[in-house]
């Protein structure tokens, strides 16, 4: 009789003893709403509205963001491998739909992959229960390099296909789908727009950049690299690669920084990538086809319509955060690039009124 | 630029959460079946006097894990009357109390099954939100499946038929392409077995003419989350109990608030363990409400305020759900 | 908008046609993709000149792995850098994309349930989410692939998208009954789809008939009859077109007629400007036609109510 506690865990991560590290992994998927307009603050939130009871954030500033509450999933699967190391997981993965402005529409997967970790937990015998009470943790039995399962995450070929692993792309686009499929939606979006994926990365601080400084240098032997820390969190490496039409994969060496945040970042980066891919696409069809005499090429009006001002970057981005997209700006030029599409579909638009006063005047 | 710090929030932009009251320990009384009490074949007095010899303040607070002078704990009794109430609480409530007080047990709270299935009021405040339409609904939602080995996301999760059950199920003949083999008969699997598998199939709901008809073990499931004190709706507390007066009964249950508490000096309902003492019959039930419990994945900011509460009250609490419910199974 | 190519019996050439068309708006700046549900025998390769996925593509991420649900979604191919045409290569400047989704080597028919039903539903919507034109090659006849159809775009999530139905059938007495009794007879698209909530006059609008392997009385090809045979081709023609009329599938349900032609027939391939004008193996009247189909597909005039 009676329920006897197998332990009482407290709340926060418990840090076992021996070379544990977590690494955090994710994806995004960015894609243009399937409704005719912008929705409204009321109906953002209740495409977003995914479970019953939970509520939904909504911000306004500096463009509206509806986010739904966390949707938890289990999985129990090999996870990734550069190297081909099977090595089983078991836990969940979290994730969650937003919606931008009205108008785009993201769907976000990660979970925190614990390695190294032995024990009770990994070997299989805790109960289900007990991966329900951290949500977005996957642990691994055996043992495997940080490096290999994110090489294996971010260079996998597509996702998507068959096989055995670990697969939030595929958990992230039917969240997606789900989105796009409410009955809010009237199926009828302004143009078609590619979806992106944008794959992340989080790894712990080991490779110490000449010129830089660590305020906590013991962080990568602690264990806790993502857990509440007293100094503040740090990045110390990012790399950014636009590995093909719609794949972006970014991975950021940092320690003591906020899981939330870190997906917000990301989610934020994805945005802007996306909106990036997308003009710049318009732009290059609008330049093949630009018929002459200063028309206004068709697929312009849409963009400028709906996408232009959508442009906000790091709105939502934590301080410890900002030199990562500081860091994008300066390398990978988002902004200069950006600037440049705008002033050219803004050199088109007024060529176009200049045609149209030609017009008119004879 | 000067150095100042701006910290920018939105209120609407955070999720805020209530906590509510919380015993250490919820004390089920009993459960029988609504025939039981129609027919009177049950001697109610003598019921209760077993289970009397089972709640002692000793060994309530012995179960709750504190002293016995600081202990907080409520009674409780679920009412079974979700499938049929030939009658109503204004005879099944005064007859409990009764046979309670003569076994020397005093009951805190009366709550009715149905009201786990009912739709859900007291939230308007935040409509435009769509709540959720039940408390069992809610609970549905919170369903995180054990993963059968192998499951790496890139299918829907299978529990969407009304079912949910602790491993692998046989496979069944599902459609093949033309032209291809059968598969052979293969046995049903516990995941994590313990060398042997016991494979359990709960059924969660039945989708009938005039609605979904959710199963005993679900509703007893969500009985059990009520008296954890787990659930919120848009943050807010799911049921509050509600006061009634045992000489103004109401005819039918509908009438009668989904927790409902009685006079007294009752501790709060929630509470951070619960026990039941049942009938043995009851087990298989229990059964599935603890294997059903260790799928569900309530809202981390509530599961979080609730260990936090207990380690400031030094209140030993496990983390896991199953493990803070207890059970007690009376022979025949 | 999502387009099914179906057709009543096989040899229509409903398949080579409709990659034709694809190809052909793709050219016109168009975002198109091609879904081959020709399930028992998935060759949409083959006539896109792909030869690595000719007869379907290999190592199970194809759509019939898909709809199974063993794959999380199925494989899709850029054409562009797939078509084995050097006038193709490199992607013509300012074309849109055209990708196609092959179905899968050795695949079979197999009968739907209801989370297959699901999976293509997810699948045809977001692909109208991301291509202007989503090209449906069904299986001939009473098909898995046709009932299928049906199905998903009868699903609540679909009904908002703009669908729309191509019956192919040759130009002969069998074929024009056949294509009749597909679209309108007992357990045709028209009675099947609003037995599933389909809203029977808006299915009946979106239904249009293309005529193939059509033989031009007036065309070079024939200039070498005698006058007896032409009179003879005439009248014919002139029968089929009343019988047609009589069974619904008259010219006010025409969108377009491809004319007999050997590339066609025979290699079932893409015709291409340079086969025309360089090569001179197909005939600049089929070239023409399917540029016109192209064009009326897109065209939502040729698809107004009658």
């Amino acid at each position: 009789m009676g329920a006897e506690g197998g332990g009482c865990a407290e709340a926060g991560d418990a840090t076992s003893a021996g070379g544990r590290s977590d690494v955090l992994v994710g994806e995004v998927r960015t894609g243009l709403l399937a409704n005719s307009r912008a929705l409204t603050e009321p109906e953002a939130t209740a495409v977003v509205a995914l479970r019953p009871g939970s509520q939904v954030r909504v911000s306004v500033r500096p463009v509206p963001h509806a986010v739904s509450p966390g949707l938890t999933l289990g999985v129990h699967c090999p996870v990734p491998s550069a190297s081909g190391t099977r090595c089983d997981g078991l836990g969940t993965v979290l994730s969650r739909a937003s919606l931008t402005s009205g108008r785009l529409v993201q769907a976000s997967t990660h979970a925190r992959i614990v390695l190294g970790g032995r024990g009770p937990a990994v070997e299989g015998h805790r109960p289900w229960a007990h991966h329900l009470v951290h949500p977005g943790a996957i642990e691994v039995v055996g043992r495997l390099p940080a490096d290999d399962l994110a090489d294996g995450f971010l260079l996998t070929a597509t996702g998507d296909g068959p096989g055995a692993v670990l697969d939030l792309g595929a958990v992230c686009g039917r969240l997606l789908d789900q989105v796009q499929e409410s009955p809010i939606l009237d199926q009828k979006p302004p143009f078609r727009a590619r979806r992106t994926r944008f794959r992340f990365v989080l790894l712990p601080c080991r490779h110490t950049a000449a010129g830089e400084s660590f305020r906590d240098s013991g962080s990568e032997d602690s264990g806790t690299t993502f857990g509440p820390s007293p100094a503040p969190g740090h990045v110390c490496r990012v790399d950014f690669v636009v590995a093909d039409e719609t794949l972006r994969t970014l991975r950021i060496h940092g320690s003591g920084l906020g899981l939330v945040s870190v997906v917000g970042l990301c989610e934020d980066l994805a945005l802007h990538d996306w909106l990036l891919t997308t003009v710049q696409h318009v732009v290059a069809g609008s330049r093949v086809r630009a018929g002459g005499g200063g028309r206004l090429s068709s697929q312009l009006k849409p963009v400028i319509d709906h996408l232009l001002h959508v442009w906000m970057p790091a709105a939502r981005v934590g301080e410890e955060l900002l030199p990562v997209w500081a860091g994008l700006e300066q390398r990978a030029g988002f902004s200069r690039q950006w600037e440049s599409l705008v002033g050219w579909i803004r050199d088109q638009l007024a060529l176009s009124l200049l045609a149209g006063l030609g017009d008119g005047a004879r | 630029m000067t150095g100042v710090d701006v910290v920018f929030g939105e209120t609407s932009a955070t999720d805020r959460t209530v906590e509510i009251p919380l015993s250490h320990l919820s004390v089920e009384l009993g459960h029988l079946y609504m025939e039981e009490l129609v027919d009177g074949s049950v001697d109610l007095a003598a019921y209760f006097g077993r289970i009397a010899s089972w709640t002692g303040p000793d060994q309530l607070a012995d179960l709750a894990r504190v002293p016995r002078s600081r202990l907080r704990a409520s009674t409780c009794v679920l009412v079974d009357d979700y499938a049929a109430a030939p009658i109503g609480p204004d005879v099944v409530v005064p007859r409990l109390i009764a046979a309670a007080r003569s076994a020397g047990l005093t009951i805190d709270y009366i709550a009715r099954e149905s009201g786990c299935a009912a739709p859900l009021g007291g939230v308007g405040a935040l409509a435009g939100l769509q709540p959720a339409e039940s408390l069992a609904d809610l609970v549905e939602s919170l369903i995180v499946a054990d993963p059968a080995a192998g499951f790496n996301g890139s299918r829907p999760p299978p529990h969407e038929n009304g079912w949910l059950c602790n491993g692998v199920r046989s496979p069944a003949d599902g459609a093949r392409q033309a032209m291809r083999a059968a598969v052979a008969w293969q046995p049903p699997v516990e995941n994590r077995a313990h060398r042997h598998s016991i494979f359990l199939d709960v059924e969660i709901w039945r989708e009938q003419a005039s609605g979904r008809l959710w199963s005993c073990p679900f509703l007893a499931t969500v009985w059990q989350l009520l008296r954890l004190g787990q659930l919120r709706v848009l943050g807010q507390p799911a049921v509050t109990p509600v006061d009634i007066d045992p000489d103004d009964l109401p005819t039918t249950w509908t009438q009668f608030p989904t927790i409902a508490r009685l006079p007294g000096r009752g501790a709060p309902f929630a509470a951070y363990r619960t026990l039941s003492v049942l009938d043995g019959r009851f087990l298989p039930v229990e059964h599935a409400v603890r294997m059903t419990l260790g799928q569900v994945a309530v809202d981390p900011t509530v599961a979080e305020q609730t260990l936090r509460r207990a380690g400031r009250e030094k209140v030993p609490l496990p983390a896991e759900l199953p493990d803070r419910v207890g059970h007690v199974f009376l022979g025949g | 908008m999502i387009l099914f190519a179906t057709s009543d019996k096989g040899g229509t050439g409903r398949s080579v046609t409709s990659c034709n068309v694809a190809l052909r708006c793709a050219l016109q700046h168009k975002d198109v993709c091609y879904l081959d549900f020709d399930f028992g025998s998935p060759t949409a390769g083959a006539i896109f000149h792909v030869d690595s996925v000719a007869r379907g593509i290999a190592g199970g991420c194809g759509l019939h792995s898909y709809l199974e649900g063993s794959v999380a979604a199925p494989a899709e191919l850029d054409l562009w850098r797939h078509i084995e045409r050097a006038e193709l290569q490199p992607r013509p400047a300012g074309a849109g994309r055209l990708v196609l989704l092959p179905g899968e080597e050795g695949g079979g028919e197999f009968p739907i349930d209801d989370e297959m039903i699901d999976r293509c539903q997810r699948l045809l919507r977001r692909l109208a989410e991301e291509f202007e034109l989503v090209i449906v090659d069904l299986s001939a006849g009473r098909s898995y692939a046709l009932q299928l159809a049906l199905e998903v775009t009868a699903r609540p999530a679909l009904r908002a998208v703009t669908t729309r139905w191509l019956v192919f059938h040759r130009w002969t007495r069998q074929h024009i009954i056949a294509a009749a009794g597909l679209a309108y007879g007992e357990h045709g698209i028209v009675a099947t789809a609003a037995a599933k909530g389909h809203n029977h006059d808006r299915l009946d609008d979106s239904v249009r008939f293309v005529r193939t392997a059509v033989p031009a009385p007036e065309s070079p090809q024939f200039a070498s009859l005698l006058p007896t045979q032409a009179a003879w081709l005439q009248e014919t023609d002139a029968e089929l077109q009343k019988l047609a009329a009589r069974r619904g599938v008259g010219r006010s349900v025409l969108l377009g007629s491809v004319p007999l032609d050997p590339v066609l027939q025979w290699r079932e391939q893409l015709i291409l400007d340079s086969d025309v004008w360089t090569l001179r193996i197909a005939n600049k009247e089929t070239s023409a036609a399917l540029d016109a189909l192209a064009d009326d597909v897109l065209n939502d005039d040729a698809w107004e109510g009658l």
